[in-house]
């Protein structure tokens, strides 16, 4: 995941002062919850994170499936303590699965409507309008959460987010914004795309070691969401005011934490530079679709840097190979590019995010190569 | 390790899928003609026992060579053949007089037992392609479970006996299934099967066309990729999507033929076919509603084929032609 990658710059501080002590952020905390923590700043950062997405509060998590688990405990709360919503969370049909599993840890049911199909997998407001409408009618409750997936997994389309989030709240309905692929690539905000919470992955898209990721929200939901402990075993007369139930009390520290701290200025430092990237990642996908039997899946132009291209001719030359669906993987590999999910022939994913002119044109020439070997193979 | 354990290992996966609290249990019969087999090697049994309760007892990994005085059933003696029948009329499936039986052991069984439950037993018979459950409730593990698999080869089940509930130390809910051991790779390998079909390499399953659907395409060229099929019809490459309904249904056919645009002169394209431009590309493409259509998405690869021929040879000029 090209925006996961750790700036070079940091290296040397974060193994050299950090990388001595597992519990190196909790040396010196005197609040008992390593959001609270002074020294190093973790509270300054997560007040940081949360104003750079345009929120009033977040917590770090464990990866971003740890921040909507978070979200979706909250959401179970609602549904649990309001009459007007049920126990049903609209999701997209590209979402990732973590979603899913997060609202199945949550004793929530999830429900999806169609995409587009092949070749673009797109989806708009519509689809939430419907569902929302079908539950209302099968419930007589509206849903509890409606998420969205800002660049999904699995072709980086980009859905009409404030489309989608104004429909939703025109019910009543709450809005997750899954940004764990964009937030930290592209300007994300909160109140402007009109949502109640944002996931994000700070090892997929903030330039940072995982696994850590945050939850962003309003104060509208912070109480709920960050809700502190109110267990009394008993006996003992022990309590633990200052955890947080939804994020399991304290959560991650370690170099995860570290890392993503000394990463932040990077981050907010590229995102400036979004547009040129995707101009230059739509640019690549022209001409490596030149190379022929090669097509992008997903939105056209491209809004995001996960390239998904269907490769039928790549797969028909896999097939004669040794390596079968090994073979485009271990060919990039021989020469100079790393990255290619391995086994993966009759369609591929990478990205070319943040690499230099030469670089992408590094990628570009290999991928020229195999066609030109493919091509001296098929004759 | 012995022989025993890697071939308990090698089925391991077997008794992890049915989620068995038992391990397996194998059982050899040793016949007074056999005088090399030493069964000193092996534990004796303790005192006299019920076959059925060895078996129980080695599936928690007690193994044991028994002989006629270890047994404290006279109808396990007669069923394995450890003592031929003078005044009952009991019919001896095992011919050949039993001098002892190893009960434990997985390499080398004349039969495997599994002591399960209902619910793994159905699953059991779903990996064997079916099960039977020939019982009388009257000489069980040692008979219906052991004897008859031993000389019918084919597996079966047996609900047990009084003897197994009272004194072997079975539960109400447990039965026992015999197994050739022959038929044990076999049910390895769809249990392996099951375990691998993932779906994609991210373990997610994002499509779930029936297997027959996937071959039903694959019969006539086209090879399954993400969530659609790829091939070749009339020399140009057709993708086939097939769309569903609200409910999930396979409702719709969608035939189409992506076209870079600058590769060439834009083609002329007749109704049912239409086209949408997508940046640098044109798709053309066709939907047909399966029922109205009369297609057969899970055996009629043949017709389908023919049709999108027509089709595309039809109503899709290509500059030049």
């Amino acid at each position: 995941m090209r925006g996961g990658i750790v700036p070079p710059e940091i290296k040397e501080d974060l193994y050299g002062e950090w990388g001595d002590i597992g519990y190196n952020v909790c040396y010196d905390c005197l609040e008992g919850r390593s959001s609270l923590c002074g020294k190093p700043p973790v509270k300054k950062h997560l007040e940081k994170i949360a104003a750079f997405f345009g929120g009033d509060a977040a917590e770090h998590t464990f990866g971003c499936r740890g921040a909507k688990y978070a979200v979706m405990s909250a959401i179970r709360s609602l549904h649990l303590e309001n009459d007007n919503f049920c126990d049903y969370v609209i999701v997209d049909p590209n979402c990732h699965y973590s979603t899913i599993i997060a609202a199945e840890m949550n004793e929530l049911k999830t429900v999806e409507f169609p995409h587009s199909g092949y070749p673009e997998y797109t989806f708009g407001a519509e689809g939430y309008a419907e569902k929302i409408e079908q539950i209302k009618k099968e419930t007589g409750k509206l849903p509890a959460l409606a998420v969205v997936t800002h660049a999904d997994p699995y072709y980086g389309n980009i859905p009409p987010i404030r489309e989608i989030s104004t429909t939703c709240k025109n019910y009543g309905v709450p809005v997750l914004l899954n940004a764990a692929y964009t937030g930290g690539v592209m300007p994300i905000n909160i109140k402007e795309l009109n949502v109640d919470f944002i996931s994000l992955s700070a090892h997929k898209s903030m330039m940072s070691l995982g696994p850590i990721g945050y939850v962003v929200t309003t104060h509208e939901w912070a109480d709920r969401v960050f809700r502190t402990s109110q267990a009394m075993p008993g006996w003992s007369g022990r309590t633990f005011g200052k955890k947080i139930p939804n994020i399991f009390g304290c959560s991650i520290g370690g170099m995860p934490l570290i890392s993503s701290m000394m990463s932040l200025p990077f981050v907010e430092k590229r995102i400036v530079n979004w547009e040129d990237e995707l101009k230059k990642i739509n640019d690549f996908v022209d001409q490596i679709e030149d190379i022929g039997d090669m097509m992008l899946l997903g939105q056209r132009p491209h809004r995001h840097h996960l390239l998904h291209f269907e490769t039928p001719r790549l797969w028909t030359v896999s097939n004669e190979k040794r390596d079968k669906g090994f073979y485009p993987a271990k060919f990039l590999i021989n020469n100079g590019v790393v990255g290619l999910h391995k086994g993966m022939s009759k369609h591929i994913k990478f990205s070319v995010y943040g690499l230099t002119d030469e670089e992408r044109e590094k990628v570009l020439n290999a991928f020229y190569d195999m066609a030109e070997v493919s091509r001296k193979q098929e004759n | 390790m012995s022989t025993s354990d890697k071939a308990r290992e090698k089925y391991e996966p077997i008794r992890a899928y049915l989620g068995m609290k038992y391990e397996l249990v194998g059982a050899k019969l040793i016949p007074e003609s056999d005088e090399t087999t030493d069964i000193s090697e092996y534990d004796k049994p303790g005192g006299r026992k019920w076959y059925c309760q060895m078996v129980r007892e080695a599936g928690t990994g007690k193994h044991v060579a028994a002989t006629l005085e270890d047994f404290a059933c006279a109808n396990a003696e007669l069923a394995l053949s450890l003592r031929k029948p003078k005044y009952v009329n009991i019919p001896t499936m095992i011919k050949e007089t039993t001098r002892a039986v190893i009960i434990g052991p997985i390499e080398g069984a004349d039969v495997i037992l599994f002591i399960i439950n209902p619910k793994q037993a159905m699953h059991l018979a779903l990996l064997l392609g079916g099960l039977s459950a020939e019982f009388k409730g009257d000489v069980a593990v040692c008979g219906e479970a052991t004897a008859q698999v031993i000389v019918e080869g084919m597996p079966n089940m047996t609900m047990l006996c009084n003897g197994a509930r009272m004194y072997g130390g079975y539960t109400d809910s447990d039965a026992v299934v015999g197994v050739p051991p022959f038929m044990m790779d076999k049910i390895l390998e769809k249990v392996m099967e099951k375990q691998s079909c993932g779906g994609a390499l991210c373990g997610c399953l994002i499509t779930d066309l029936p297997p027959e659907v996937v071959q039903n395409f694959k019969s006539i060229g086209f090879e399954k990729n993400s969530d659609f099929f790829m091939g070749t019809v009339s020399g140009r490459s057709v993708r086939v999507y097939i769309n569903k309904d609200e409910r999930g249904g396979l409702a719709q056919l969608t035939m189409l033929l992506p076209i870079k645009v600058k590769e060439g002169a834009e083609p002329t394209v007749m109704p049912p076919f239409v086209t949408k431009n997508r940046d640098s590309w044109m798709d053309i493409y066709a939907t047909l509603d399966v029922a109205s259509a009369g297609l057969d998405l899970h055996s009629g690869g043949d017709v389908i084929l023919s049709i999108m021929k027509t089709m595309i040879d039809a109503y899709i000029k290509f500059g030049g032609e």
